[in-house]
């Protein structure tokens, strides 16, 4: 099931310019951390940022019990809800979070809010177990040091009423006259970014487009506006709609709401149009402020356990970064993808997020924001 | 003439309780008439009623002749003068007494002329740019007076208007109304549960006693001529004896109380033998140091003194038990009786009224 | 300082002691802030008036400022107006305070399980659409009740009105109703007593019952966003975007006082046009209406 469409590999990293010199004062400074020195051994409290039913509450609950260790999970409602913790003075005693792969760069070069991850506890990470497309990739490996460790991954693509239409093959095929007023757009950025990009033609330079090409870009997304009912908040928001027909397709989503849709008795399918999905993969990372470094490295390991890995993702309806995984895995969730055909899926690349510091000409990562702002105001 | 307000048959309920009684009640042009009674015996209910902020549960009421139940306030020719000034903060003295000539549209030169008439008349006409929150009580009062009066009303309503003044204010004020009702002719209704007001302002005065009228009459009459017990002690001040009627061997009758027997003006009919009180206003006691052989008399002592200028009122016990309060002026030359002292306690024929002891009314 | 100052102090340090800390401290660190720039999620300090200076010149900043202030004034203004009768009944008319407490009971609502429930009333398959269906006024159900100004409306007055009615119901008792009374007598009906009598002596207090309802609202950037379409889009929500996905606060501290400047604006100008038309006037001043001496 690969798509047609091909981008550059997410690994021709940008320049971004490294703050000169932070004036003195309220940056980021870790030095004030209270840094306990890692225990010798697995238990006590983890501090976990995760996404909701991401944390692994079931899957590791007979392991929790073993050695002892609770979970306090802080749910994440989108990204930015992790690294905005650090913006000012005294970080949170935070032992692990998630993040997308398209803040990698931001995360573990810019705001340098990564610790290396020591492998050596972490024996499940091997060639053998995972995914070829996962195990020491620049994403997360750089100059020998494991930063991120790959825990599950999934896609966003088109999501229509199979009873009411039929299958899309273009995103632009939404833009129908018959369709108007009965699609749905998440609000969820990063999300549709790439997408926005790819269907002005730019997708080969996302996440570096001009701001004149960003204009642009949006400026074509309107039509996808107009077009719609809404712009859904959350995913419950937009299942409620579809369930009730008002709205026959979401432009890009989880689809994971799939779920919660059908068995509300409305046959919600995906599709995955020619200007393709937008992939992403979470990671585990140990933030520097971490006290629990020991358990943290315990937990990252048992996330890679493969039955682990099915568990969860039979659950929560996303894809395991284990091979072995994938045999654990009941009908229905092997269903969902081919996954003999991952590399070619993963061919098509890892979007990346617009840089935080621009040079002169490149829309920025708040250049985005407003322009995506501006989108939901209507402008 | 006919009357200008007419009552008949006035009864007001609050659920079950009942506020006003059989009311009948006829109100001539020009009269001043006080509704005088204790706290909570109806009065400001029946103001109320006249100027149309309640309504009668049954019974009716006529202004000027016509039937006013269902006219609301504002169109009814009566006016108000509330008990609290109820004065418009957001106005000025002009502005306030202008407001219901304003109301009515009447043309600025002439609302100007009238309001400074009537300024003139309550003597607050140097006074028209304060707000209220400058004026003393007095001055809200000729103001709210000024307000209600300016609009020509057939009948003023005044609710208990003194009751937040000072006394030496107080008095004043009294005299000022009567002249303004001399100079403008209007009727008043006045209430109030100070008799000494009733007595000084009114030309009639209706005494209620739990939502029912007691007594209506001149306040001399009233004074000089209670209809009952209640009327006898709530206007002035009294001495009352318990007895019965008895005919002594003259064929007069007698009223025989624990004291003795005593003379008296009949004023009514009592039938002999049946109980009966009597009424003696202190000032109708004359105190002899020694039994003067009259009428009327019996022994005394004093208990008290109350010295208070122009006169003094002694407090006594009789030899049987009965306290008596006596008034005497302090009329200069005269022997005035000491604490202690035995007296002997005297008072005209004409000087008591005597009331059947059962509730009249 | 006289004994009752030394009380008055006293009995008010708490209050404002927690004000202080809490509010007046942060809000000048955030003023502050509004002249620091930021850059990859680190603020620095500084003294700028980029912050300032952009937004005002931001189009999509005035377009959500705009959207804010609007929503702020029809509610404020529907919420108080409809506020009137209703105090005006529980104030003066009855002793019951049935329909007060009914109104408050709607307070105990969750408040985001009323914007849920707005949503569905008004959506294509709601309650509003079924029944203009039923009665034969529209034959399509009408779209527009939801993602417009018109369901930020009547979402926003259903959230505050029982505020508006707590305030107005405030400002009327302190009006005794001896003065309609004496309106009444002399020649108003009871609504021209209402006009004459009430409102200007209630103007303080509906003022300030409109000020509040109108900060209340035109800061609430959840209502609008789930259920006012483009026209939900508000400050607030710009505001919270820079504190929480770009992490650029010196623009958010500075949006945020452009609000609370906007606000005293406005407060500014409704005081200004009360005095104009005579509904309040400073006791002080000895510019009277009409009469000449």
């Amino acid at each position: 099931m690969g798509p047609k469409y091909a981008t550059p590999n997410f690994s021709e990293a940008r320049r971004a310019l490294l703050i000169g010199g932070a004036a003195a004062g309220l940056t980021v400074s870790f030095g004030r951390l209270f840094f306990t020195p890692a225990s010798a051994a697995t238990g006590g409290t983890l501090q976990v940022m995760a996404w909701e039913g991401y944390d692994l509450t079931n899957e590791l609950k007979t392991w929790r019990e073993e050695n002892g260790v609770t979970v306090e999970t802080t749910s994440i409602a989108s990204q930015d809800d992790v690294h905005t913790k650090f913006i000012v003075g005294n970080p949170p005693p935070l032992d692990l979070a998630e993040y997308n792969q398209a803040y990698s760069e931001l995360y573990i070069d810019q705001i340098k809010i990564v610790s290396p991850l020591d492998v050596s506890k972490i024996p499940n990470y091997n060639a053998d177990n995972l995914f070829s497309v996962f195990f020491d990739k620049p994403t997360w490996f750089k100059d020998g040091t494991l930063y991120g460790s790959p825990y599950i991954w999934g896609f966003n693509t088109l999501l229509y009423n199979s009873a009411e239409m039929e299958e899309p093959k273009s995103y632009k095929d939404l833009l129908k006259p018959e369709l108007k007023g009965k699609i749905a757009i998440m609000d969820d950025a990063t999300g549709n970014w790439p997408l926005i990009a790819r269907l002005a033609g730019f997708g080969e330079k996302y996440p570096a487009l001009t701001k004149d090409e960003l204009k642009t870009a949006f400026d074509s997304f309107v039509a996808f506006r107009d077009q719609a009912r809404l712009i859904a908040i959350n995913q419950g928001d937009v299942a409620n709609f579809i369930a009730s027909k008002e709205v026959l397709a979401v432009v890009v989503a989880d689809p994971q709401i799939i779920q919660q849709v059908t068995a509300q008795g409305v046959p919600l399918k995906m599709a995955v149009p020619e200007e393709g999905p937008v992939l992403w993969v979470d990671a585990w990372f140990i933030p520097v402020s971490a006290d629990n470094v020991e358990t943290a490295h315990a937990f990252i390991n048992q996330s890679l356990d493969p039955q682990v890995q099915a568990n969860v993702c039979m659950s929560i309806h996303q894809a395991p970064v284990s091979k072995k995984a994938v045999e654990l895995l009941d009908e229905a969730a092997r269903q969902r993808i081919d996954y003999s055909k991952i590399d070619q899926i993963f061919s098509a690349g890892l979007p990346g997020i617009p840089p935080v510091e621009a040079e002169s000409e490149v829309a920025s990562y708040d250049d985005w924001i407003q322009a995506w702002q501006q989108f939901k105001a209507g402008m | 003439m006919s009357p200008i307000i007419e009552i008949t048959d006035g009864n007001k309920a609050f659920g079950s309780f009942k506020a006003l009684q059989d009311i009948n009640l006829s109100i001539a042009q020009g009269e001043i008439v006080t509704l005088l009674g204790p706290s909570g015996c109806g009065k400001t209910t029946l103001m109320r009623i006249f100027a149309g902020f309640e309504s009668l549960t049954s019974g009716s009421l006529k202004i000027d002749g016509k039937d006013v139940s269902n006219l609301p306030p504002e169109k009814r020719p009566v006016n108000m003068v509330f008990q609290r000034y109820a004065l418009f903060p957001h106005l000025d003295v002009f502005e306030n007494v202008a407001y219901g000539l304003k109301v009515k549209g009447i043309g600025k030169d002439e609302v100007r002329e009238r309001v400074r008439n009537m300024l003139r008349i309550v003597q607050m006409d140097h006074l028209q740019q304060r707000f209220i929150t400058e004026l003393s009580g007095g001055q809200c009062q000729r103001v709210a007076l000024a307000r209600a009066l300016v609009n020509g009303p057939k009948v003023l309503l005044l609710d208990e208007p003194l009751a937040a003044l000072d006394l030496k204010i107080r008095q004043h004020m009294l005299t000022e109304m009567k002249r303004i009702h001399a100079e403008t002719g209007a009727t008043f209704i006045y209430v109030t549960h100070d008799q000494d007001e009733a007595m000084i302002l009114s030309d009639r005065v209706v005494l209620i006693d739990r939502g029912q009228i007691v007594q209506v009459d001149t306040p001399q009459d009233m004074y000089n001529r209670p209809n009952c017990l209640f009327s006898a002690k709530f206007l002035g001040e009294t001495n009352i004896l318990h007895g019965t009627i008895v005919e002594d061997a003259s064929g007069k009758s007698a009223f025989r109380s624990a004291e003795g027997s005593f003379h008296y003006q009949p004023t009514n009919q009592i039938a002999s033998k049946s109980a009966a009180i009597m009424s003696v206003r202190p000032e109708a006691i004359s105190l002899f140091a020694e039994n003067p052989a009259r009428d009327n008399a019996i022994p005394a002592t004093v208990t008290d003194v109350l010295f208070t200028g122009s006169r003094s009122f002694y407090h006594l016990v009789s030899d049987g038990g009965e306290a008596l309060r006596a008034q005497v002026q302090n009329t200069p030359g005269l022997n005035r009786p000491n604490v202690g002292d035995r007296v002997h306690v005297c008072w005209p024929h004409d000087g008591s009224v005597v009331l059947p002891a059962s509730p009249s009314h | 300082m006289v004994s009752s100052q030394k009380t008055g102090g006293f009995l008010a340090a708490p209050a404002v002691t927690y004000m202080v800390i809490f509010f007046v401290a942060p809000s000048l660190l955030l003023f502050s802030y509004s002249f620091w720039t930021a850059s990859s999620f680190r603020i620095v300090p500084d003294f700028v008036l980029t912050n300032y200076l952009s937004s005002i010149q931001s189009l999509l900043f005035l377009k959500v400022t705009l959207n804010a202030l609007l929503i702020g004034l029809v509610t404020a203004t529907v919420s108080v107006l409809l506020s009137l009768p209703i105090a005006y009944y529980l104030t003066y008319v009855t002793r019951s305070k049935l329909i007060f407490y009914l109104i408050l009971i709607t307070w105990f609502s969750s408040y985001l399980v009323r914007i849920y429930a707005w949503r569905t009333l008004l959506g294509t398959n709601g309650l509003l659409n079924a029944a203009l269906l039923q009665l034969g006024i529209i034959s399509t159900p009408i779209e527009a009740f939801l993602f417009s100004p018109f369901a930020v409306g009547v979402t926003l007055v259903h959230i505050y009105l029982p505020f508006a009615v707590l305030m107005v119901i405030s400002a009327m008792s302190e009006i005794k109703k001896e003065l309609i009374e004496a309106s009444r007598d002399l020649g108003t009906s009871p609504i021209g007593a209402f006009m004459r009598v009430v409102a200007p002596n209630a103007a303080q207090g509906l003022i300030g019952a409109f000020m509040l309802t109108f900060i209340l609202a035109a800061s609430d950037y959840v209502t609008p966003q789930m259920v006012g379409g483009s026209s939900g889009q508000t400050t607030g929500l710009l505001i919270a975007d820079q504190f929480r996905k770009t992490g650029n606060w010196p623009l958010g501290a500075a949006q945020a006082f452009i609000m609370f400047a906007l606000s005293i604006l406005i407060y500014l100008i409704i005081t200004a046009l009360a005095r104009a038309s005579g509904l309040t006037r400073s006791r002080k001043s000895t510019t009277i209406l009409t009469q000449d001496k």
